[in-house]
């Protein structure tokens, strides 16, 4: 069973990532569920963004297994009430946020009400992290330090450049799960799992704008044990989603 | 036939290494019939010595082509460098913006292009590193030199938040001679960067590299090989692009 973490489903900025495109490209990439999250911060310029990811989100749900929100925290308590509608009301089980387009770094007090408030739903957030400025695992560092009881994922780890800092901060800091997608070093899952064990590693693809037949190539030649490679592909992020597994007892 | 446009030999400064036979041996495996191959910067800081070394690797092996490392900060002795590369089989030239520090647009190193353009020299660029050698820059440089052929390494696309998509179609759009090489190139599912490039560009601007031996061959193959494009355009990526320049 593959889960994986980090993907997308929204038609925005020119990509057509229908649900019916993501399902194409996760059969060729042999992944059987995805946690999605759209394209647009919400709120913001496009009032159907929000009805929009609700619908991707029960598209399949044998195949969509859940639902990062992603929020635009400059709008304030707008923003606030509806990430705590969505998580109470619609089933959203994580928030997403994106410092690139938000304009805003993690440690920011507007981002650290949310991903505190993340926390007390008892839902996890998913950050992209990588190679620019306002998106740097350092950064996500100090909001994971302000930010102890919410369980961050750090999407790409840091990127190309970054990925030595995605570590040392995921060593200091028990809350950051390391997400690799993008990254290109063959070894980089290895990396990741040396440095902080299997339990905080969860396989994501950024699909569909990165092929998932990619990524796969890096966890299928990580060398993990049976038992590593189920916490990475889906034990991890059933957990951390609230998500019930087939295998569960 | 498959041409890797990006392999670097011996043992980087930075910790990566690799040696002539662990490369021919990872072609064979894969199917690379030829690869360009240039020193990494060497942890003695001496290019000359590199690119003698890399110039006798590729005398012994028709199999693989040299592009000489060289700093282009050193006026007359980067241009000389370049002349007696050239005298030793060179093909053409790779630069890193980042580990020799400089601007890839700047006025410091424009005469060595000039050379290079002179010389029939098609240079390899390590793109994407911001300030230094984003796409932008790359064309710039492109359009005050348009004779030069650029091969920009990466797509210039080292940080992952994709806006340098754009940046880059544009150079590849309004310049004659920049071609996208696709080691690392994060957006290659749906609407990435290669698809793009080949379907709102052409087919003719996109060169497969690896940047072997940092990044793993077989899965940068299969960026090229997810991609939704014509059968056509995948066999020019994976050859025939750099073939055309090179003359082979």
């Amino acid at each position: 069973m593959i889960i994986d973490a980090h993907a997308h489903c929204d038609v925005r900025f020119g990509w057509i990532h229908t649900p019916e495109v993501l399902f194409g490209i996760m059969e060729e990439g042999g992944i059987d569920k995805a946690c999605i999250t759209g394209l647009a911060d919400i709120p913001g310029d496009d009032d159907e963004a929000y009805p929009r990811f609700v619908a991707a989100l029960r598209a399949d749900p044998d195949r969509i297994a859940a639902g990062y929100l992603r929020i635009n925290p400059w709008y304030g308590q707008r923003a606030r009430e509806l990430f705590i509608r969505a998580v109470r009301e619609d089933g959203i089980r994580g928030l997403k946020l994106h410092p690139t387009t938000i304009i805003l770094p993690p440690h920011a007090p507007a981002v650290i009400e949310f991903v505190r408030l993340a926390g007390e739903l008892r839902v996890p957030v998913l950050f992209h992290s990588g190679d620019e400025p306002n998106a740097l695992p350092l950064q996500i560092g100090k909001c994971a330090e302000a930010c102890p009881d919410t369980d961050i994922i750090m999407g790409h780890m840091g990127g190309t450049f970054f990925w030595e800092d995605a570590l040392r901060v995921a060593q200091k800091y028990s809350n950051i799960y390391l997400e690799p997608s993008g990254n290109p070093l063959p070894d980089i899952i290895q990396k990741a799992v040396r440095a902080v064990g299997a339990q905080r590693v969860v396989f994501g693809t950024d699909m569909p704008a990165i092929h998932p037949k990619v990524e796969r190539y890096k966890l299928d030649n990580a060398g993990l044990t049976p038992e590593e490679m189920e916490l990475v592909c889906s034990r991890n992020i059933a957990r951390l989603m609230g998500l019930k597994l087939n295998t569960d007892r | 036939m498959i041409i890797d446009a990006n392999t670097s030999l011996g043992q980087s400064l930075y910790g990566p290494r690799a040696t002539a036979e662990q490369l021919l041996q990872r072609m064979t495996a894969l199917g690379i019939d030829r690869s360009i191959v240039s020193s990494f910067t060497p942890r003695d800081l001496d290019l000359r010595r590199a690119n003698h070394a890399i110039s006798e690797i590729v005398a012994k092996d028709r199999r693989l082509i040299g592009f000489a490392r060289i700093d282009p900060r050193l006026g007359q002795t980067s241009v000389a460098e370049l002349e007696a590369c050239q005298r030793e089989g060179f093909r053409g030239v790779k630069v890193d913006p980042l580990e020799q520090a400089f601007v890839i647009n700047s006025d410091l190193v424009f005469d060595f292009f000039k050379a290079c353009v002179a010389a029939h020299m098609p240079v390899l660029v390590v793109a994407g590193h911001p300030c230094l050698s984003s796409p932008i820059q790359v064309g710039d440089l492109a359009e005050r030199l348009p004779e030069l052929t650029i091969i920009m390494a990466h797509g210039g696309q080292l940080a992952m938040h994709g806006l340098g998509i754009f940046d880059c179609l544009l150079v590849v759009k309004t310049t004659g001679k920049v071609y996208v090489e696709t080691s690392g190139i994060p957006e290659t599912g749906t609407e990435g960067l290669i698809e793009r490039a080949v379907l709102e560009v052409s087919p003719d601007r996109v060169i497969f590299g690896s940047n072997s031996p940092i990044n793993d061959p077989a899965m940068e193959l299969e960026r090229i090989r997810v991609s939704r494009i014509p059968e056509g355009a995948q066999s020019q990526i994976m050859g025939a692009n750099l073939a055309a320049i090179l003359r082979l």
